[in-house]
């Protein structure tokens, strides 16, 4: 696995030290919206604003908003106004600063070229009506994460800010990797969404569980039907201390709906624990699943209780 | 032929990007490369340090990035390079192609270094020696000759033992291969197509809860061979008035171990007895020689998808989508059993003897989404939604005459399989009203649930919300938010679910008749979230939130004499938290959080014997309490500038659970010991990093941290490999303490 990880970085590089100088490079037009902003002045040049915000414009000068043929003029209005009434009477003029707008008219002003794909439908959504703005969680000029412009290198970070909770779920024991960074919570929800509940990258929640976990799509001889019907029933995909992000620790996750006769209903205490006088191989290790392993469905025709 | 593919792509990718051009203004080549040494000690071979994550001692690439805007633009990202943990980005810009493909490794390891009498003969077959099956069940037989009863736990232990001693070793893991390429046929044009295609593979083993009854567990690895495939193609026309768009995705799993089979280490022969299935104890020393369960089948599934939105006057928009999905799954079934000696009424283990040959199970999905949109006033916005989610199970219905019990008995209780279905309707409505510094929102939203086979055939939530949003003055915001909601159901009848599997004549009901199943039962809901934001600063920023979340199903109604509720009754948490984060310019900032959170769960059960108990001794109660702290501390601080950074971070985390179980004296379990270990963990890393930039393209940092993992769970810490009933590979998962130390160089340019 490692020498063709390796042989690939190779050929990479190989491939960058032998490729030739194009002869004439051209301007790659990039068209973001399909409304074409306003026109820049023709002798406006963005190096013209980088002589006072030079720092507003590292990280901006190798962005994709680069491109814009209107440049810092397209958000910010008319810059060759601002640099007059800034020269001549210190004062900003007619600039327009984001941070003194209202979310919505910043979320106006994004939205005239990015209402589309997965922007599309912000409105009415949650976070819209949070009254939050594009600005919350992105920056256009110090944005610190590889994709999408956020003002921190993990989208997590941007998230946990308001959803604190979810943050301390995430350190429990079992957990989905995203604290290791193998997982973001874009992984799993569109923060722009207005259409599905919670925010869901999926139709419903067991479609988007199912992405990952295909192999308890089924469908199966013998179904189970909480499963089928919602893995949040036992599961809490943010964290849990449970084994397998378990809602509560079995047998009593189990006892919660099977209370039959013999062993389903009996009462497994301390003394059935490891360290008790009498363990029970109901209630250590994996408990319930000890037996009824297959427990999200049984193709086997001797699977009704799920053990085969 | 795909690694060429690959290769080649990556190949022109690089040459085409880096090609040096005549500088323009927009154009740009960035590129970032860490690199260094790591070393690691921890004092256990707990999985659990490196559960998702790969740790070297010796040379790591934590870092790799090349960006640029060339002849084309690109960007390429390697985190954690040539480890199994390794993510790799990769985008293209390149008019009218747009190329974004990636790939991730994620480990997952779920125990080290456990031990097992089993060993993979192939793919799929865990075999455990003959001669060892065979000693065993001579000393067995030997014994239940002498005294069944003699065949105890004591005796069985002192058997294994020495077997257990010499054992296999295994540690159980996972990895995930994910792939992941999409091509933008036509960016930024109104037609934006978009070609996909995402494959993982996932490759390891992990424990398994293999069992030959009650009285023989033996876990055991099961194999993981998986491959799931998707290709998608997906369309959206962007016009001023709205767009349209739609998707087609096909996706496949494959399992390349069909089942698992593992050896009985108790017995060399096949047998059977009504009572194998507790074997082997005094009432039986019989059963199979192997057992084997199914794994996951191959499955597919087929999705296409349409929408609209249409911008209308107003402010106002209207979003419809539906889409179509068909999940299908026909691996042939495994026979009833492997044990050769079921042979009455027939063959069991002839695949000949089975009602059907496979499932042909197939499971129609359809969903519409509907919502509108508005603000037709600057203060006044208005939002609804509506959805539905309907799975139809359209697996056919087959009848089994009966089934093997854990491959030891043959048990004539006819079973019908049950395609469970549900349509999930959904509906909002939210009227928000901006009161100058303050925005008001009031909602309202119901869910319905139409199931077949189950308890219930609807159950409906209705849920009022109020919410607040308020900015008084510039540096405050204050979020805060209430909901209500209410559920109940139709009629509920304990039998129906059970009604629908069981053959003619049905069994008795055995399920307690005055438990609810909690996905079903009548219940209230209440939802506290509150944020207040502050800027009192411009340096400080500074938060506190409370979260309150119960859920109480004491409306129920109820049927037991009692007048007691059974099974869940009531859940709650409640989250609290402070943060802050200071950065009184670019020398310095520091910023934390706490976090306190209480979880409650309260259940009741009742303890039954052949028939359902009546009696209210007989029963218990379940009560969870969960307090957790948390907190994190962290800080950056410029040295010398330009020349010295220093960083540091701690986080912690206790949890304290505990599950006070209590049972009224005179009945049976007549008493019910607390287990104040239920869960108990503790978590807490130190780390920090000194940065010396030795030149403006050159970094050298070293840093590390100290981690540990405390738990003290009472389900599986100290577990070992052979208790009353059952093997366990008792795989190393629980406590340990590390150290990481790295030194490292970063190159800019």
């Amino acid at each position: 696995m490692r020498l063709r990880q390796l042989m690939i970085l190779g050929i990479f590089f190989a491939g960058t030290a032998l490729g030739s100088p194009p002869a004439t490079p051209t301007p790659v037009a990039v068209s973001i919206s399909t409304q074409a902003p306003a026109a820049a002045p023709a002798n406006f040049d963005v190096s013209d604003c980088k002589t006072c915000h030079e720092k507003a414009l590292t990280s901006f000068e190798h962005s994709r908003h680069m491109k814009l043929p209107g440049l810092c003029e397209n958000c910010h209005g008319d810059v060759t106004d601002h640099l007059k009434a800034e020269t001549e009477k210190g004062e900003i003029g007619s600039i327009v600063s984001f941070k003194k707008m209202s979310p919505a008219d910043v979320n106006k002003k994004c939205l005239t070229c990015h209402d589309k794909a997965r922007q599309a439908d912000w409105a009415g959504g949650v976070h819209d009506r949070k009254g939050l703005a594009c600005t919350t969680c992105h920056s256009m000029h110090e944005f610190k994460s590889v994709a999408s412009q956020l003002k921190t290198s993990r989208d997590s970070e941007t998230c946990f800010s308001c959803h604190p909770a979810i943050r301390a779920k995430g350190m429990r024991a079992s957990h989905h990797p995203v604290r290791e960074g193998k997982m973001d919570c874009a992984s799993c929800h569109n923060p722009h969404d207005a259409t599905r509940p919670k925010m869901i990258k999926a139709e419903y929640v067991n479609e988007l569980c199912l992405g990952c976990h295909t192999e308890k799509r089924g469908p199966f001889l013998w179904e189970h039907a909480p499963v089928r019907e919602n893995c949040l029933n036992c599961h809490d995909p943010h964290g849990s201390n449970h084994d397998k992000l378990l809602l509560a620790k079995q047998p009593f996750l189990c006892q919660r709906c099977h209370l039959n006769t013999r062993h389903p209903g009996t009462l497994y205490d301390f003394r059935n624990t490891i360290a008790g006088t009498n363990p029970s191989n109901r209630a250590v290790e994996h408990a319930c699943k000890n037996c009824h392993q297959n427990v999200h469905g049984s193709n086997a025709p001797s699977g009704p209780y799920l053990g085969r | 032929m795909k690694r060429l593919l690959l290769a080649g792509c990556v190949f022109a990718a690089g040459g085409a990007l880096l090609g040096q051009a005549e500088p323009d203004k927009s154009y740009f080549a960035l590129g970032q490369i860490d690199f260094g040494v790591e070393g690691t000690h921890a004092d256990s071979d707990s999985s659990k340090f490196r559960e998702y994550r790969e740790l070297p001692n010796g040379p790591f690439l934590p870092f790799l990035r090349l960006s640029g805007d060339q002849k084309l633009r690109y960007d390429v990202v390697i985190e954690n390079g040539f480890r199994d943990d390794a993510r790799y980005r990769v985008f293209v810009d390149y008019e009218p192609i747009r190329v974004r493909a990636e790939y991730n490794s994620i480990p997952h390891r779920f125990g080290n270094d456990g031990r097992t009498l089993l060993q993979e003969a192939s793919r799929g077959v865990l075999v455990i020696s003959d001669t060892v099956q065979q000693a065993n069940q001579a000393a067995i037989q030997t014994q239940f000759a002498r005294s069944p009863a003699g065949v105890n736990f004591a005796f069985l232990s002192g058997l294994v033992a020495p077997q257990l001693a010499a054992a296999n070793r295994i540690d159980l893991e996972l990895l995930r291969q994910r792939g992941f390429v999409e091509l933008g046929l036509t960016p930024g044009h109104p037609v934006d197509v978009k070609f996909s295609y995402f494959q993982e593979r996932r490759s390891g083993n992990r424990p398994a809860g293999t069992s030959f009854g009650f009285g023989n567990v033996v876990e055991s690895p099961e194999p993981i061979a998986y491959r799931t495939q998707d290709l998608g193609l997906s369309a959206e026309y962007a016009r001023p008035w709205g767009l349209v768009r739609g998707a087609v995705h096909y996706n496949t799993f494959r399992n390349g171990v069909d089942s698992l089979v593992f050896d009985n280490p108790f017995r060399a022969t096949d047998s059977t007895d009504p009572n194998a299935y507790t074997a082997p104890g005094a009432g039986s020393i019989n059963g199979s020689s192997r057992g084997r369960v199914d794994l996951s089948p191959d499955n597919k599934a087929a999705t296409g998808s349409v929408g609209v939105l249409f911008r209308l006057p107003a402010n106002s928009r209207f979003t419809a989508d539906a889409s179509l999905s068909r999940w299908s799954q026909d691996r042939p079934f495994l026979p009833y059993t492997i044990n050769s000696a079921i042979t009455v009424p027939f063959r069991a283990d002839d695949p000949a003897n089975l009602p059907a040959q496979s499932l042909d199970g197939r499971i129609d999905v359809k969903t519409v989404s509907l919502l509108f949109s508005s603000r037709p006033l600057p203060a006044l916005g208005f939002s609804a939604r509506y959805r539905v989610y309907d799975l139809d199970n359209k697996t056919r219905r087959i009848d089994f005459p009966g089934y093997a019990r854990f491959d030891a008995v043959w048990e004539p209780i006819a079973r019908t399989n049950v395609p469970y279905s549900y349509k999930r309707t959904q509906g909002d409505a939210t009227v928000t009203y901006d009161l100058g510094p303050a925005t008001l929102e009031g909602g309202y939203r119901y869910l319905q649930w139409d199931r077949t086979f189950r308890e219930t055939e609807r159950t409906r939530e209705n849920t009022v919300i109020g919410a607040v949003n308020l900015r008084a003055v510039q540096w405050m915001t204050l979020r805060a938010s209430y909901e209500r909601g209410s559920r109940n159901h139709d009629t509920y009848d304990y039998v129906r679910g059970e009604d629908a599997s069981f053959g003619e004549p049905a069994p008795a009901p055995t399920n307690l008749p005055a438990l609810r199943r909690f996905d079903q039962a009548s219940r209230t809901v209440d939802r506290v979230v509150a944020l207040l934001q502050l800027t009192p600063i411009a340096d400080l920023t500074a938060s506190l939130s409370y979260g309150h979340n119960k859920e109480n199903y004491d409306r129920e109604a109820i049927v037991d004499p009692s007048g007691l509720r059974y099974g869940l009754v009531s859940a709650s948490a409640d989250t609290f938290t402070a943060e802050a984060d200071y950065s009184p310019g670019e020398r310095w900032s520091v910023y934390g959080f706490y976090t306190r959170e209480i979880n409650r769960n309260f259940q009741r059960g009742r303890q039954s014997g052949a028939v359902p108990s009546t009696n209210p001794l007989d029963d218990w109660t379940s009560n969870v309490h969960d307090g957790v702290h948390s907190f994190s501390l962290g800080g950056t601080a410029v040295i010398v500038p330009e020349k010295f950074d220093f960083r540091a971070m701690c986080r912690y985390q206790n949890f304290n659970g505990n599950n006070d179980l209590a049972s009224p004296p005179g009945g049976t379990p007549d008493v019910a010991f607390p287990i104040s270990n239920f869960d108990d963990t503790r978590t807490w890393t130190v780390s920090a990093e000194l940065a010396w930039h030795l030149a403006k393209s050159w970094t050298v940092a070293a840093g590390g941290w100290l981690e540990e993992y405390r738990t003290n769970d009472s389900a599986t810490t100290g577990l070992s490999n052979y208790v009353p009933g059952s093997f366990f590979l008792a795989a190393n998962d629980g406590s340990y303490k590390a150290r990481v130390g790295y030194v490292k160089a970063s190159y800019h340019f």
